[in-house]
C-alpha cells in the first residue's frame, strides 16, 4: 500500500509544486501540507516548500489558497513539516511566533444570572482554555489545536520560551477538557444542552496525536475509545489516521491497510503513507526531528 | 450527535443583539420592501421512499412551476452525520428520485454537492449514509462542496469575503434538499440553512465557525440572499426529525414533499406542516425581502397544510413556535 500511496502522492503534484485536494485540482495549503510530511526527505517536498514560500503572508501564517489570501490553520502542519527537515529559517520563526500570538475567542461562560437559576449550560467547556481557532477571532476547536500543538512541541528545542511552554500546556489542556464521555473527542464539543455528544474516530486520533507524549488516566482512555472505534473498522480519513495515532503512542493494533484510488483525496492518501510502519508519524511525533 | 456549532453563552448573547439589530434592519427593509407577489409551493403527499417517487417529484416540480429544462442543476442535500438510528439526512432515494426526475424534465445535467459542517471526510459519509448505493454513479455525479475550489461570492461584513464553491457557482440552478428538521439553535432548518453546506469547510473549518460568530440567523439570511435568485427548494418530509434536532432528534413520519422556487415561501409551508408558526422563526422574519411567510402571498398548490399538518415536537427552548 506504501508505495501505491507515494506513486500516487508523487503523480498528483502540481506543476506549481503544490497538491490539490483531488487530483487536477489547484494547489491547497493543507493538502500540499500534509503530502509534503508524508514525503519529508524528498524533492517533492523541496518544490512544495519553495512554493510555500510566496504563500506566506505579513502575519506570518501561510494562507490556506493564494486565491482567498486568508490566514490558514494549516500554518500548523507547515511548521512541521520545517522541524521534520530541521528548516529553521525566518519563514518557520515568523509561523511561530503568529501560531504563538494566535488566540481563540473565549466562549462558554456563564452569566451570574445563569448561574443562580441554575440553568443547565449551552455547552459545557473550560471557557479560559483559549486554544486554536479554525479562523482568527472564532472559537477554539480540536482539530487546529492539535496541529498548533504539534508544531509548537516541535518547535520548543530550537526555540524554547516561557510563552511558548505556556501556550502548549494550554492546548494540551484544552483538548483534555473536551473529552466526550465515552473517551473520545469529536470536533469539540463533549455535552451540549444537557446532553453528552459522542465522539468521532477521526477527532479521536486526532486528538491522541496532539496528546502524543502524554500519559495519564484520560489519554488511556482515549486510546481505550479509540480501539472501540477502529474495532468498527472505520475506512478513509478515519482509518487512516487512527493509525497514526497508534503507532505515536506504542499501541499494538491490528493493521489494515488504507485502501487508495485514484479517486482518494489527497490529505487521506497522505495520511495513509505517514501511518506506515516506516512513515513519516515519526518526524511528526518528532523522534527524529 | 448534536449539532453542536457554536460556542457559548457569551455567543449567544452576542448573537441575540446581533440578531435584535438585523430584525430591527430587516423590519426597517420590510417597510420598504413587502413581498406581494403571489409564490407557488406545492405539497405532495408521499408516505414512503419506495413507491413511484420520481414520478411524485415530477409532479411536484412541474406543479411548483419550476423550470429546469437545458439547465445545468446542483442538487444540494443535507448530509450532515449518519446513524442507523434516525433520520439525519435527505434520504438517498430522495436524492436518486429528484436527479431521475429532473433529468426526465429535461435538465442539461444533475450534479450533487454537499459540504457537511462536522464530518471531515465527506465521501465516507456519503457513502455510510448509502448515496453510493441509491445513486447510479454517485462517484462520478458528487462533489465535495468543503474541498472545491472557490470565488467571492459576497461579504460576511467584519468577517470580510464570503467565498462559495465554483460548483454552486457555476451551476445554473441549485436545488435544495433539505431534510424537514426542528433545529436547536435556529427553531427549524429547512431550504435556506441547508445552504450552510454551501460554504467551504475549507476556509472556514469544521463547524464552519464564522457563520455562528456572524450570527446564525443573519448568516441564513445572507446565504439566501446570495443564491435566492438560481436556488429552488424541494423538501424531503417523507420522515423528517422532531424534538433536539437536527441531529438527536427523533423520526416523524410526516409523509409530504414540500416544492417550489421561492424559499422563504416553502420554509414558510414547512413550518405550518410542522405545526410551526413561521411568523415567530426569526429567519424567516428576517427574510421578508426575499419571499413571503403570510400565507396571502403563498399560493398552496396541491396538498393544503392544515390538511397534512402534524405537529412536531418541540424542545422547551422553542415551545413558542407553536402556531
Amino acid at each position: 500500500m506504501g508505495a501505491e500511496a507515494r506513486t500516487l502522492l508523487l503523480s498528483r503534484q502540481n506543476p506549481d509544486g503544490g497538491w490539490g485536494f483531488r487530483a487536477g485540482q489547484s494547489s491547497w495549503l493543507e493538502p500540499t501540507a500534509y503530502a509534503a510530511l508524508a514525503l519529508a526527505g524528498s524533492h517533492a517536498t523541496r518544490r512544495a516548500l519553495d512554493l510555500l514560500r510566496g504563500w506566506q503572508g505579513p502575519d506570518g501564517a501561510w494562507v490556506t489558497c493564494p486565491e482567498t489570501r486568508q490566514p490558514g490553520w494549516a500554518t500548523s502542519l507547515v511548521v512541521v513539516v520545517k522541524c521534520a527537515r530541521g528548516e529553521w529559517d525566518n519563514g518557520w520563526r515568523r509561523a511561530l511566533e503568529w501560531l504563538v500570538r494566535t488566540e481563540a475567542r473565549r466562549t462558554g461562560t456563564q452569566s451570574w444570572l445563569d448561574r443562580l437559576l441554575r440553568r443547565e449550560p449551552v455547552n459545557e467547556l473550560d471557557a479560559s482554555l483559549t486554544a486554536w481557532p479554525w479562523t482568527p477571532g472564532t472559537a477554539a476547536w480540536i482539530e487546529p489545536t492539535v496541529h498548533a500543538v504539534r508544531a509548537l512541541e516541535l518547535s520548543f528545542p530550537k526555540h524554547g520560551g516561557e510563552r511558548l511552554r505556556e501556550r502548549i500546556e494550554l492546548g494540551r489542556r484544552m483538548i483534555l477538557d473536551r473529552q466526550c464521555r465515552d473517551g473520545g473527542w469529536n470536533y469539540g464539543n463533549k455535552r451540549v444542552l444537557g446532553e453528552d455528544l459522542e465522539s468521532f474516530p477521526e477527532c479521536t486520533a486526532l486528538a491522541l496525536i496532539g496528546l502524543c507524549g502524554g500519559k495519564g488516566p484520560e489519554v488511556e482512555r482515549g486510546i481505550r475509545c479509540a480501539m472501540d472505534h477502529w474495532r468498527r473498522r472505520p475506512r478513509g480519513l478515519a482509518q487512516a489516521l487512527l493509525r497514526v495515532a497508534f503507532r505515536m503512542h506504542g499501541v499494538a493494533f491490528e493493521d489494515r491497510p488504507v485502501e487508495v484510488n485514484g479517486r482518494t483525496e489527497t490529505t487521506v492518501l497522505a495520511l495513509a503513507l505517514i501511518g506506515e510502519p516506516d512513515g513519516a508519524w515519526r518526524l511528526w511525533k518528532g523522534e527524529a526531528a | 450527535m448534536a449539532a453542536v456549532e457554536r460556542g457559548s453563552r457569551v455567543n449567544r448573547r452576542e448573537w441575540m443583539a446581533g440578531g435584535l439589530a438585523a430584525a430591527g434592519a430587516a423590519c426597517a427593509k420590510r417597510r420598504q420592501a413587502r413581498w406581494h407577489r403571489r409564490e407557488p409551493v406545492f405539497v405532495l403527499r408521499a408516505e414512503s421512499y419506495e413507491r413511484e417517487l420520481a414520478d411524485g417529484i415530477r409532479r411536484a416540480v412541474e406543479e411548483a412551476g419550476i423550470a429546469v429544462r437545458g439547465r445545468r442543476v446542483l442538487l444540494k442535500p443535507n448530509l450532515v452525520e449518519f446513524s442507523r438510528a434516525t433520520a439525519i439526512n435527505t434520504h438517498p432515494a430522495f436524492v436518486a428520485a429528484v436527479r431521475e426526475a429532473l433529468l426526465k424534465l429535461g435538465a442539461a445535467e444533475v450534479r450533487i454537492g454537499e459540504g457537511p459542517g462536522h464530518r471531515r471526510d465527506t465521501w465516507t459519509l456519503a457513502e455510510e449514509a448509502g448515496y453510493f448505493e441509491a445513486v447510479p454513479r454517485f462517484e462520478d455525479l458528487f462533489v465535495d462542496l468543503n474541498r472545491d475550489d472557490v470565488e467571492q461570492a459576497g461579504e460576511l461584513g467584519e468577517w470580510g469575503p464570503l467565498w462559495a464553491p465554483r460548483s454552486v457557482l457555476a451551476a445554473d440552478l441549485i436545488v435544495s434538499l433539505p431534510k424537514m428538521k426542528t433545529h436547536h439553535w435556529a427553531g427549524v432548518t429547512l431550504s435556506m440553512k441547508n445552504l450552510f453546506g454551501a460554504v467551504p469547510g475549507s476556509l472556514y473549518g469544521w463547524p464552519k465557525n464564522v457563520l455562528h460568530h456572524y450570527g446564525i440567523e443573519r448568516s441564513i439570511v445572507k446565504l439566501a440572499e446570495t443564491f435566492a435568485a438560481k436556488t429552488v427548494a424541494i423538501v424531503d418530509g417523507i420522515v423528517g426529525m422532531e424534538g433536539n434536532g437536527p441531529i438527536q432528534g427523533k423520526p416523524r413520519q410526516a409523509g409530504v414533499i414540500v416544492a417550489g422556487a421561492n424559499l422563504p415561501a416553502v420554509d414558510a409551508t414547512c413550518c405550518r406542516l410542522m405545526g410551526i408558526s413561521p411568523e415567530r422563526v426569526r429567519f424567516l422574519e428576517m427574510s421578508s425581502h426575499l419571499g413571503p411567510v403570510d400565507p396571502r402571498w403563498i399560493e398552496q398548490r396541491g396538498e393544503p397544510p392544515e390538511a397534512l399538518r402534524q405537529d412536531f415536537e418541540l424542545t422547551p427552548m422553542w415551545a413558542a413556535l407553536r402556531a
